[in-house]
């Protein structure tokens, strides 16, 4: 039986390797943001310029576009907190993709609308344009009805035909932003207007909040365990991760509930597409791979650690299970697509620093996973192994896992005055029980995900949602 | 049985156990001493404002004799603070006092020194930043140097520092600067945008600069004073070399909006590129306003859709002077010319004035605005009808859909449909 001890102590190296590698990684990328957010925060606390921005007649001009679709539950906060931006230079263009419900007429209701006959240059093929609206009581709003069909990326690639500013602000339809969030993100894209062609911030999650008119009047923090597992989520992948990845230019996503880029470089693109279950990863890979071929290595993707808005979160396992189960699609479809750029000299840190946790965490993560479990339960119920190196080996995985959180919690919480103690606390506290079940929700969404995409199953499938408070 | 090392393993987990349990607790307390040192230290500095605002009501002398003292004794963080709160420079008097106030505190040689020669980076950037508020005599050249260092993060916050000093030495290393960093022109234009408009002297010496970034640039700032002095300089710079100097020329030209400048305008409707013709349209209009509607329209046949637009603003804008033209155009013109006709008679509500008409008793407006009802109807582009009826009363209505039916039976009668929602949009 030399030979099987041989194997598994091989299968057991692999696995304990892959371990150490993806454990050391997150940590430095958990130093390097928590560097990286530490020096926004200063620069955010001592610039302070944003009320000479709002007031400059130089401002960059910026065109939100809000992709809707049966949103009729969120539409008016969202848009009245667009509208409430303090920005000096803005256009606002709602695409209604088909709606079926009462979309439209909340937004006749808010807008007061009226058609209009507006040229335009189909650039993108993204549905057939039904009717253009003017605001007559917002003269920068506009509101173009389209026949759905074209998932999320053709409502934006309508508006993007419509919209003239020099950058192009995506919001979702459920995200509610704060008044000075473009003002934060302008403000630094004015120190490099040429070279900063795609940038986002973090985003926490909205449920618990009470809003009125596109207003946050509370900030009660949801203590139901689902959500506030997705807040800590997006602190560990937000400040841990993507602001570490946004110090080398080596951002894979500027999360769709909002996402600055320059109209002329979406133009070049293509625009969004349509072919992926989601769009916002796709674009962030093909914008990257834009940089090369085109030799434009002093563009910038870049992802700041300032809070800009708050999204709906699913709050129920079923509804989470779903949106994971589309974010794993997406994840595969889009390291498969663009496969040839891993490892690949020409694209730098991106191809060797993201790339490879792309494919080895967010893609194969689940089978190193799932494999290890089933080989140390099968080697303990075969008595191959001791149980001992079963529990010592749980109890590995979940500290470093607390350890890390923990670290990207610290990291958060030197920079923002917005969780107060309470809630941190909370979070601090839901790190020692997240590896008794809700990591393991995640990893069934990940099978069912990578399932699905085998299956070919390639929609953007909504979940239940739920009304703003 | 294998047990793979278990017990180093172990050794492991107890370690990380232990971590995380500081760790835990190291971040509860963290956020719990943040929370309150913070509160503490806007209750203080609410204190310092509160007395600040109370000196400042006391007199010049009191300010002169006490002031110092309060700010000999706050932090660097504090003084910042102070230094740009809007609300405590609300009068000019106070505001000056205050700066005397920096200067005579003694803080001020620690603040040029920090600026210098602090190994703590943003230690250092708090100083420059607090140069730019006080106005110190050796602020502009300190930032002058600060501003060419390697440290991207040091040079940002020189500028933003010399931006705050607004005056005539700053705008100058500003404008010599965008020379070398001309992505940077937006951010560096944003800032002298608060300047005083003495700085157009400067912003006028910029634009006899070689490079056209940093002409561009100088007459963005000078259209922002509006200065009648830089007239013939502006002028001269609608037949650069540059596309965007020359549009930029053009609009600065509009927004001086002076008369004497029709001619030069007028000669850039013939520019080859179209969004010089477009910023000469919209120029001429913010010039002459209504009067400039003989000369714009020509532009209304220009290729360019975005020319064509700038010139039906300004005759939706001015629809009585455009009118007479409309009427000839809308009659003469190919299809996409009569288009815009209809859109800008939409667009200025003159499709009520016609219903008015229309069921006028003077015979001869009513043929009038018949002959016009039908070219707007021949032309192709009515959707506008449904809407502007759809604002009336029915008997109203009745009267002017029997004389679109004179012209259209059928087209009448689609638009009383969709007036009554009897067909849905497709």
């Amino acid at each position: 039986m030399a030979w099987l001890s041989g194997v598994i102590y091989a299968v057991f190296v692999i696995f304990f390797g892959y371990f150490i590698v993806l454990t050391l990684y997150c940590l430095f990328l958990v130093f390097v943001g928590l560097l990286e957010s530490e020096k926004r925060s200063e620069e955010e606390e001592l610039a302070e310029e944003y009320a000479a921005l709002a007031a400059s007649t130089f401002t960059l001009p910026v065109s939100v576009i809000i992709p809707v679709k049966d949103e009729e539950g969120w539409i008016e906060d969202s848009l009245k907190a667009v509208l409430n931006l303090d920005y000096p230079e803005l256009e606002i263009i709602v695409v209604d993709d088909g709606s079926t419900d009462n979309t439209l007429n909340v937004l006749e209701n808010i807008l007061r609308l009226k058609s209009v006959d507006r040229v335009f240059v189909d650039r993108f093929r993204s549905g057939k344009i039904k009717e253009v609206f003017d605001s007559q009581s917002y003269p920068n709003v506009h509101v173009i009805s389209k026949s759905g069909g074209h998932k999320k990326a053709g409502a934006i690639n309508t508006g993007l035909n419509f919209a003239r500013g020099k950058y192009v602000c995506v919001v979702d339809a459920d995200t509610i932003l704060e008044p000075d969030a473009l003002l934060k993100v302008m403000a630094y894209v004015e120190k490099d207007p040429e070279n900063i062609i795609g940038i986002g911030s973090y985003f926490g999650l909205v449920n618990g909040f009470k809003i009125k008119g596109g207003k946050i009047l509370e900030r009660n923090f949801s203590r139901n365990p689902i959500i506030a597992y997705q807040n800590l989520e997006y602190i560990r992948s937000f400040i841990g991760n993507r602001t570490a990845w946004s110090k080398y230019n080596a951002t894979p996503d500027i999360a769709g509930s909002f996402s600055v880029w320059r109209r002329d470089i979406l133009l070049e693109l293509g625009g969004y597409s349509s072919d992926f279950s989601c769009e916002d990863i796709e674009l962030t890979f093909r914008a990257h791979d834009y940089i090369v071929k085109n030799e434009k290595q002093g563009y910038k993707i870049v992802m700041l650690p300032y809070c800009v808005g708050w999204t709906e979160g699913p709050d129920n396992i079923v509804s989470l299970l779903l949106q994971r189960n589309r974010w794993q699609r997406v994840t595969i479809e889009t390291v498969w697509s663009y496969r040839r750029m891993i490892l690949n000299p020409k694209y730098g840190i991106f191809a060797f620093l993201t790339l490879p946790y792309f494919l080895l965490y967010e893609v194969l993560g689940v089978f190193f996973e799932v494999a290890g479990i089933a080989l140390v339960v099968w080697g303990w119920l075969a008595g191959i192994l001791d149980i001992r190196i079963f529990l010592t080996f749980f109890f590995l995985m979940m500290f470093s896992q607390i350890y890390l959180s923990l670290l990207s919690i610290f990291a958060f919480a030197r920079g923002q005055k917005i969780f107060r103690l309470k809630d941190i606390s909370y979070l601090v506290l839901l790190t020692f029980v997240e590896f008794f079940w809700y990591r393991w929700l995640i990893t069934i969404s990940k099978i069912t995900g990578t399932i699905s995409y085998f299956s070919g199953v390639r929609i953007f499938d909504s979940y239940e949602r739920s009304k703003p408070h | 049985m294998y047990n793979y090392h278990a017990d180093i393993i172990w050794g492991i987990d107890k370690i990380l156990l232990g971590v995380t349990v500081l760790l835990a607790i190291f971040d509860i307390l963290y956020v719990a001493f943040k929370e309150i040192s913070e509160s503490e230290a806007t209750r203080k500095l609410a204190i310092i404002k509160r007395n600040l605002r109370d000196l400042a009501r006391t007199g010049a002398e009191k300010v002169k004799n006490v002031c110092p003292v309060i700010m000999g004794k706050v932090t660097s963080q504090q003084f910042l603070e102070i230094a740009r709160d809007k609300e405590l420079t609300v009068s000019r008097e106070f505001e000056k006092e205050l700066r005397d106030c920096f200067m005579t505190s003694g803080r001020i040689g620690e603040i040029e020194r920090v600026s210098q020669t602090s190994r703590n980076k943003w230690h250092r950037i708090q100083a420059i930043i607090s140069l730019g508020y006080t106005n110190s005599p050796a602020a502009v050249e300190i930032l002058k140097n600060s501003l060419v260092e390697k440290d991207e993060d040091v040079s940002y916050f020189s500028m933003l520092a010399l931006g705050q000093l607004r005056d005539n030495s700053s705008a100058k290393i500003l404008l010599d600067y965008l020379g070398s960093h001309r992505n940077s022109g937006n951010r560096i234009i944003s800032l002298l945008d608060k300047f005083p408009s003495d700085i157009v002297s400067e912003a006028l010496k910029a634009t006899e600069s070689g490079d056209p970034v940093v002409r561009f640039w100088a007459v963005k700032l000078i259209s922002r004073f509006k200065s009648k002095s830089c007239l013939q300089r502006i002028e001269e710079l609608t037949g650069d070399t540059s596309d965007d100097v020359r549009a930029a020329a053009c609009e600065c030209l509009g927004k001086i909006g002076s008369g004497e400048a029709k001619d030069t305008v007028v000669r850039c409707f013939s520019d080859k590129v179209w969004f010089v013709r477009m910023h000469a349209v919209r120029a001429l209009s913010a010039i002459l306003g209504k009067e400039s509607i003989p000369e714009i329209v020509t532009l209304l046949k220009d290729k360019t859709w975005l020319v064509r637009d700038a010139v039906k603003k300004t005759m939706v804008h001015n629809i009585d002077a455009a009118l007479p033209y409309l009427e000839r155009l809308i009659h003469e013109g190919g299809d996409m010319l009569k288009k815009d006709c209809v859109e800008v008679l939409e667009d200025s509500g003159y499709l009520l004035i016609l219903f008015k008409k229309l069921l006028s008793e003077n015979a001869e407006a009513k043929n009038k605005a018949v002959n016009l009802l039908k070219e707007i109807m021949n032309s192709g582009a009515h959707l506008g009808l449904e809407s502007a009826l759809a604002g009336l009363g029915e008997e109203t209505q009745k009267r002017i859909l029997q004389i679109i039916s004179d012209i259209d039976k059928a087209l009448s009668e689609h638009i009383d449909k969709k007036i009554r929602h009897q067909i849905a949009e497709t």
